[in-house]
């Protein structure tokens, strides 16, 4: 009687491990892709220009983000200071560039901290049907029933101005989506048959899990969460824009906003100047964003 | 029933289309896929032309060139003429060749499931190709996508319903009956069978023949599969890796196929009679589209190559009209003699 | 089709109940003591605690969220502003029209000017207008609708004087903040719309269409726009949500009285039976959309009017699928 279970479990690993390579060789031709994506490109070099400013803002403000300097209040951009000043003489400049330390942590918290939760609920969801998945979609359903915005600055409220509460009330507006997603993408690989064929051979869950399942929603994943994350830019200004998220003296770009919104009329430069590189960030994320989404995803090949 | 037809007199001798040296690639970003490498072949009216071989040997690709419905992004065609009734195909501009797509040539084609338009009735997409071939208006189209119902077989009370309402072999009925809404000359099947379950696929076969012969259409089958080939083809054409490597009557390509792949494919038919231990499969893979070999295609799991087979290969040709694309042909077929 | 009906309608019930909880029960937590607000700082302890005794507040989360609800849905009773004491829903409904008005011309323009950009896109994939029209879009969804407002203010107002700058003093009053809002939604609306009708453009029955001789315009607006629209009218309900919350910030900029104004001066002013008002009406309405755009599937999906079970199910996972994360 020849030994099945040791030919299968040969079997087994082989396929694995041709899966695997197949993944790689996925992931490297989705990477030339989007780099052939001249759009994309450029995004994601702006966005190293973002995160590197962010890393050396102390190194390249000209000033220091919160040196008071009442005498020049208000001047228009000049030499010294290239994006002129705000009300209490502060550089806008410096203010701007030391923003991007808060404007991208406050964007990347948010979006991860709604994709990890999103990822938990969605994968509970997919993986035990009945009770609790209903429940979890309810839920969801009843969460995107309120416009995500307010959702934002009910929560925001709630729980007041600030950096975490910023980020908590933005990740709440995320969550619901791609938990959907998730859980989707679950039922769907659940139910192919190579997940069927490492039960047979008495795969434990756990491995399932970790080996089949998520590589699996991993493309999803990054997809998600660079598309939305343009989104957060946004959001987070508009809170802080509505006396919620994050306030001034803190330089973060909505902030910044929000110090000088009074005076548009006659200093023009003090929101000209974070709104653009709000701009900016979103786009650049969003270029990214869809680069990778064509790059990764098979249905959008030309 | 049906308003006079012009009779065509079947002249056995007149030529319907010819394909002439076509070179068909799919480039992307990354990479060129040569899909189809040099296929010259001629159909002449009423006569069935058998197109076999294996899934990504070019077959379909070679259909949708005749009637210039590739993906124009990726496709294109490189080299080669498609000649219909004397009539340069590739010369003509859209609104000549969409005068023929549907009307003088029809396709049907592989998956019914998904070959109708889920939300328009399928009297709807029987009767707007009747309405832009034969200028009529909707009421006589109707009458019209009523008849072509009932000569698949189906009622036409049915006129009114969606495609979802169907099931699988009844929505190819009803592709059928659309591609025979206009009465072609030329009918290209491709792998009409093959979505179907194995005992719709007799009743559609069938059905597909019969609708042939009465109306005495050329037709293009296109399959891998032999048995249906035996059953409804004049003449066979075996394509492997974009090229045509045998060509010819059903009995030559049945009774002595001479082209190792030829061999091969017969090889791997399980027999009804005799006891076979197992199935001889051929060795190797199909190749890579995008890496061709220089030589003959086949070379590479071929079990008769020689160094001269690395080299460009012509077709030879053997008795009566029979063509074989290996320059072994011949003693292959004298081996089998033996 | 009745019964497909009847099953959205009902399933609307417990979401509109389900969000009524649950932002009641968020608010719920929002620190300062509602019976200091409106009595003022002066007030004694006393004072507060009957204050607090009158209010019910004082009795437990249940029971709270008891009256909440019967109060909200059975007698139309959204509370009283903390600050001035009108009747919440009164104050809704004279101003829900501005709102409306603006969430209105946003869908309008995003199905007049999104569409055929998307389709424009698709059907010319690679080309000039393809790529003039994503790179448009791609700039109108990274573009803070309220910055834009500040600096078309800047522009149209202050500059050149061709506009109002604040509140609505006659019919352009409304030209602005209805385009600081729409600009999103149009632009989300081309992309998808480019999305969906290239994946239909490579589908096996349009290339049926085409073996059938059909021009190109009957291949595109016949046979692969209507299942283009399927999933995007999904996108167009989204879309006025998104536009409804947009809205509430772009009130603010240009001082214009409808819900988004009144529900954030209430957030300065920590009224929170407005705050909580606004965002239950609003999501009511949105809901309300979201329950037309349902409605609308079962007019253009044949597949829906007989599949209703299966077919609800499937539109909740596109809803999941179709949002921007």
């Amino acid at each position: 009687m020849p030994d099945v279970s040791g030919t299968m479990e040969m079997n087994k690993s082989l396929l694995a491990r041709e899966a695997r390579q197949a993944k790689i060789k996925a992931f490297k031709e989705g990477w030339h892709r989007l780099c052939q994506n001249k759009v994309a490109v450029i995004g994601l070099i702006v966005i190293i220009v973002l995160l590197f400013i962010a890393i050396f803002a102390p190194v390249l403000t000209p000033y220091s983000y919160d040196k008071i300097d009442p005498l020049n209040a208000y001047q228009a951009p000049s030499s010294a200071h290239v994006f002129g000043t705000d009300g209490l003489g502060r550089d806008l400049l410096s203010r701007v560039l030391y923003g991007t330390r808060y404007s991208l942590a406050i964007a990347f918290s948010a979006q991860a901290v709604g994709i990890v939760f999103g990822i938990l609920l969605g994968a509970l969801a997919g993986f035990f049907e009945g009770l609790l998945s209903d429940v979890i979609m309810r839920f969801c359903d009843i969460f995107q029933a309120i416009p995500s915005t307010l959702m934002a600055i009910l929560v925001s409220q709630t729980l007041g101005a600030g950096f975490i509460s910023t980020t908590i009330a933005l990740a709440v507006t995320t969550t619901p989506s791609i938990t959907r997603i998730v859980r989707a993408l679950i039922l769907q690989i659940r139910n192919q048959e190579f997940i069927e064929a490492g039960r047979a051979i008495n795969c434990s869950n756990g491995r399932l899990i970790a080996f089949h399942i998520l590589p699996n929603i991993i493309p999803q994943i990054i997809i998600s969460f660079t598309g939305g994350l343009s989104g957060k830019f946004i959001d987070s200004a508009g809170l802080s824009y509505l006396g919620l998220g994050i306030q001034p003296p803190t330089p973060e770009w909505g902030a910044l906003l929000t110090d000088g919104k009074a005076y548009l009329r006659y200093y023009p430069n003090l929101v000209l100047a974070p709104g653009l590189f709000i701009m900016i960030a979103a786009l650049a994320f969003n270029l990214v964003g869809d680069g990778l989404r064509d790059a990764l995803d098979p249905r959008m090949r030309d | 029933m049906t308003e006079p037809n012009i009779i065509k007199p079947v002249n056995v001798n007149k030529e319907l289309l010819k394909v002439e040296d076509l070179y068909v690639e799919y480039s992307s970003n990354l990479e060129i896929v040569k899909a189809v490498n040099g296929v010259s072949f001629s159909l002449k009216q009423g006569e069935t032309l058998g197109l076999v071989g294996e899934t990504g040997a070019g077959k379909t690709t070679i259909a949708r060139s005749i009637l210039r419905i590739l993906p124009d992004p990726p496709a294109k065609v490189k080299k080669g003429e498609v000649f219909f009734k004397g009539t340069n195909l590739s010369t003509l501009s859209e609104p000549q060749m969409r005068k023929i797509r549907g009307h003088e040539i029809s396709m049907i084609f592989q998956d019914p499931m998904t070959a109708l338009n889920p939300v328009l009735t399928i009297g709807e997409q029987i009767s707007e190709a009747v309405r832009v071939h034969k200028n009529m208006n909707r009421k006589e189209a109707e009458i019209e996508g009523k008849k072509a119902l009932e000569l698949v077989g189906i009622s036409e009370e049915r006129y009114y319903e969606y495609p979802h309402q169907f099931s699988g072999g009844m929505k190819q009925r009803v592709v059928i009956a659309i591609a025979l809404a206009c009465n072609p000359e030329l009918l290209i099947a491709d792998e009409p069978t093959t979505a179907l379950d194995v005992t719709i696929q007799a009743q559609v076969l069938n059905l597909i023949y019969e609708l042939q012969q009465k109306n005495k259409m050329a037709m293009i089958l296109i399959t891998h599969d032999f048995g249906i080939v035996a059953e409804t083809c004049d003449n066979v054409a075996v394509v492997y890796a974009g090229e045509i490597v045998e060509y010819g009557s059903l009995r030559q390509i049945f009774k002595e196929p001479a082209h190792p792949y030829t061999v091969g494919l017969f090889g791997a038919i399980p027999s009804m009679t005799g006891d076979v231990e197992r199935l001889h499969n051929i060795d190797g893979m199909p190749c890579d589209p995008t890496h061709l070999p220089e030589g003959c295609k086949f070379a590479p799991r071929c079990k008769y190559a020689s160094a001269e087979c690395n080299k460009p290969i012509s077709a030879v040709d053997l008795e009566n009209g029979h063509q074989c694309r290996c320059i072994k042909a011949k003693d292959i077929l004298m081996g089998k003699n033996e | 089709m009745e019964r497909y009906l009847i099953k959205r309608v009902l399933w609307l019930i417990p979401v509109v109940l389900g969000v009524a909880i649950l932002i009641f029960s968020i608010m719920y937590f929002v620190p300062g003591d509602p019976a200091q607000i409106i009595l003022g700082a002066s007030a004694t302890q006393d004072e507060i605690l009957n204050m607090r005794h009158q209010m019910g507040l004082d009795k437990p989360y249940i029971v709270q969220l008891g009256v909440f609800l019967s109060d909200t849905f059975l007698k139309l009773d959204f509370g009283k502003s903390y600050v001035n004491h009108v009747p919440v829903f009164s104050a809704l409904m004279e101003r829900f029209p501005r709102t409306a008005l603006i969430a209105v011309v946003c869908c309008i323009f995003q199905i007049i000017v999104g569409i055929p950009m998307g389709i424009t896109a698709a059907t010319h994939q690679n080309r000039w207008q393809d790529r003039t029209c994503v790179v448009l879009a791609m700039i109108g969804i990274s573009i803070p609708s309220f910055w834009l407002a500040q600096m078309l203010i800047l522009l149209f107002a202050f500059k050149l004087n061709w506009l109002p700058a604040f509140g609505i003093t006659s019919w352009n009053s409304y030209i602005m903040p209805c385009f600081c809002s729409m600009l999103m939604g149009v632009a989300n609306q081309t992309r998808f719309t480019r999305t969906y009708m290239l994946e239909q453009i490579r589908s096996d029955y349009i290339v049926t269409a085409r073996a059938k001789g059909l021009s190109e315009r009957t291949v595109i607006y016949k046979h692969a726009l209507p299942n283009t629209l399927i999933p995007l009218i999904t996108g167009i309900g989204g879309d006025f949500g998104a536009a409804l919350g947009g809205t509430v910030i772009i009130e603010n900029v240009f001082s214009i009285p409808g819900i988004g104004q009144y529900m954030v001066n209430a957030i300065g002013n920590r009224d929170y039976p407005v705050v909580r008002g606004s965002v239950v009406f609003l999501s009511i309405m949105f809901s309300l959309i979201m329950l037309l755009v349902d409605l609308a599937y079962a007019f253009i999906d044949p597949r829906i009017k007989a599949q209703y079970v299966a077919g609800s199910r499937k539109m909740v996972m596109k809803k999941g699928a179709h949002s921007n994360a």
